[in-house]
């Protein structure tokens, strides 16, 4: 009944809105709507165009703050095809989805909105694929030059309609963020060839998408999302982020600017989702949260979001197994001076000096600490105490470069751990 | 390895103009000898690569970026135009908007990227779906020559994606005065300081090698 009576309010919203009224966007709307998914029977029809047309432009008409992208009538495309005798809700769905996945997006300038978006998904790059990132890092092969139909069009400007029916169905489950990881899987799947290939090679191959498997990258893209500490890809643009209450401020952290995401490789951490992964508990300043069992929890971003249920089903029903312990899932690598680990620092964290960690050649000194670290390599969350400057992100780097996955520097450093109260002096470990 | 010094050389090229003109048609009839009237549109930059047997001595690789035509890409693409050597404006003879927006898709050239000399990297203007040209539209051919001086086009083309007209020859016009300009104007030794490994395959657009 509710649905009905949505319908009925779609419906009239709909029939209001002017169509017919000539724009200046109508004739970039008429160059590309003959060239959007039209080996589709219905969308190749020449009712399908008139619908595509009037949806379009219903869509305009209805956002006065957005602008047509070339790409928006991709974007719509399966919600026409699926709504073919419903042009209503296929507007309704359309504009649900753009304001949840991809707002301001469509901004007439959305120069800061998309270049953050592609930043966040270098580092998420860094962070889950360390080789691939090296080698495409080295032939200058950014996203910029094959990540923004990706994105701007979620997929839907690369893949045929049956394949997004496929990714959307697990991608609807997830919040906005959660594309970022599709985008990193079909890198993974992709990866094989990448590491053999030049920058020429590269290009080519994104101009003519190649054919995925897109059962096994949605796999593979919820498997990141669920490794991935949900701090490590704030983005300042993401309208639906509400920080955790009950955590000390401090504890959390801020979207870094769009030079700094830049210049550095490797992604933040906050000292909250660092607590939850490395089973510490907040001491001083009487909040009860401390730890939870399951490690950094996607809550912090959609409380419980379907896509997270649906991991922990299937994560329940597997095997048991090892990880279970709190506190397993992160190493904190401090890489302060000998004095300041020993004056205080996270009990269980390795002291690994910036000064004496690397040999010239690039490698790690050998020392307890460091085959600790090399012996965790792909196990663990792996998070940099520095203080504040360069240091932590070229650690990290460095890292990186060792292809050392799952690095990150934690935000604000060994000030926040201080100030939390976390901090040991050597001797006085429990 | 031969010894009388085999030439091979890799040009970046872009191909720009208002969107609907043919720029992915032309660069896909060049490099793949083939047409379909229904490309899907270029959203950021689309890619393709050409090998040219210039002569006996000398191979030429054209790295042919294919950049969004809706104006509101254009800060988005700045990027792309970085070290780029030659450029193909293409407008659409059925479409007068389209021609009158060459001027501002030259500008748009002029402003984001420049030889190393400090000149305008050759830009050869494509008048594009010359077998659905409607008359009266291009007038004269000889106001299009003074048009190109004006403007600064090296020189200009009418093509047919379809029809395969032009192309070849405005690709051959454009690589000749790549090579005239490659000639005359110094550049940094490829094994200077600063060239990083990988760029041996594809980076630095702009450098000779010799064999």
């Amino acid at each position: 009944m509710i649905v009905s009576l949505l319908q009925g309010d779609i419906q009239e919203e709909y029939a209001a809105i002017d169509k017919d009224t000539e724009q200046l966007t109508d004739r970039q709307i008429d160059v590309d709507i003959p060239r959007c998914h039209q080996y589709d029977t219905l969308l190749s029809s020449r009712d399908g165009h008139c619908k595509f047309k009037r949806i379009l432009k219903a869509w305009i008409g209805s956002h006065p703050a957005l602008v047509y992208w070339q790409g928006l009538d991709s974007l719509c495309a399966p919600f026409l095809a699926l709504n073919f005798n419903d042009e209503a809700l296929a507007l309704a769905c359309l504009s649900t989805f753009i304001s949840k996945y991809l707002h301001n997006f469509f901004l007439k300038d959305n120069s800061s909105i998309m270049q953050e978006y592609l930043a966040v998904f270098s580092q998420m790059i860094a962070f889950h694929e360390p080789a691939l990132f090296n080698h495409l890092d080295s032939t200058a092969f950014n996203p910029e030059l094959y990540a923004i139909p990706w994105f701007l069009t979620m997929f839907t400007h690369i893949l045929p309609l049956h394949k997004i029916y496929y990714l959307w169905d697990t991608l609807l489950l997830g919040n906005c963020s959660f594309p970022l990881f599709v985008g990193v899987s079909i890198l993974q799947h992709l990866r094989d060839d990448l590491l053999t290939f030049d920058f020429n090679e590269c290009i080519l191959m994104f101009s003519d998408m190649p054919d995925i498997d897109i059962q096994a990258c949605i796999h593979d893209a919820v498997r990141a999302y669920l490794a991935t500490p949900p701090s490590t890809y704030l983005r300042k643009h993401d309208h639906t982020y509400s920080p955790p209450t009950d955590v000390p401020p401090e504890a959390l952290r801020e979207p870094l600017s769009l030079d700094v995401l830049r210049q550095e490789s490797c992604p933040h951490i906050s000292a909250h989702d660092v607590i939850a992964l490395c089973g510490l508990e907040y001491h001083a300043l009487g909040y009860g949260g401390g730890a939870r069992e399951s490690g950094p929890t996607h809550s912090l971003r959609s409380p419980s979001s379907p896509l997270q249920r649906r991991a922990e089903v299937g994560r329940r029903r597997g095997k048991s197994g090892k990880g279970g312990r709190k506190g397993r899932k992160g190493v904190l690598v401090d890489i302060r001076s000998q004095e300041e680990f020993r004056a205080g620092h996270v009990p269980g964290s390795l002291s690994l000096p910036h000064q004496l960690a690397f040999q010239p050649d690039g490698s790690l000194t050998p020392s307890l600490p460091s085959s600790s670290l090399s012996s965790v390599r792909t196990s663990r969350v792996i998070i940099v105490v520095a203080n504040k400057g360069k240091s932590g992100p070229e650690f990290a780097r460095q890292l990186v470069r060792l292809r050392f996955p799952h690095v990150c520097v934690l935000h604000n450093g060994a000030a926040v751990l201080r100030s939390l109260g976390l901090l040991t002096a050597l001797g006085e470990d429990p | 390895m031969a010894a009388q010094g085999k030439k091979e050389h890799l040009y970046k090229i872009l191909v720009i103009g208002d969107l609907g003109t043919g720029k992915t048609s032309i660069i896909k009839r060049y490099v793949h000898q083939f047409f379909s009237p229904h490309y899907r549109a270029t959203i950021g930059v689309d890619f393709a690569l050409k090998v040219l047997n210039w002569d006996n001595s000398t191979t030429i690789r054209l790295q042919l970026w294919d950049i969004a035509g809706q104006e509101r890409f254009g800060n988005m693409t700045r990027v792309y135009y970085k070290e780029a050597v030659g450029a193909f404006v293409v407008f659409d003879v059925t479409r007068l908007s389209t021609f009158e927006a060459v001027q501002m898709w030259k500008a748009d050239l002029d402003n984001k990227v420049l030889l190393p000399n400090g000149k305008a990297i050759p830009a050869v203007l494509l008048a594009n779906k010359c077998d659905l040209a409607s008359e009266g539209f291009l007038g004269n051919i000889n106001q299009l020559d003074d048009y190109c001086r004006e403007k600064g086009f090296h020189a200009w083309f009418e093509t047919s994606a379809k029809e395969n007209i032009g192309i070849e020859e405005a690709a051959r016009s454009l690589v000749a005065k790549i090579l005239e300009n490659d000639e005359t104007i110094d550049h940094p030794q490829p094994d200077g300081d600063g060239i990083r490994v990988g760029e041996e395959d594809g980076r630095a657009p702009k450098k000779t090698k010799c064999c």
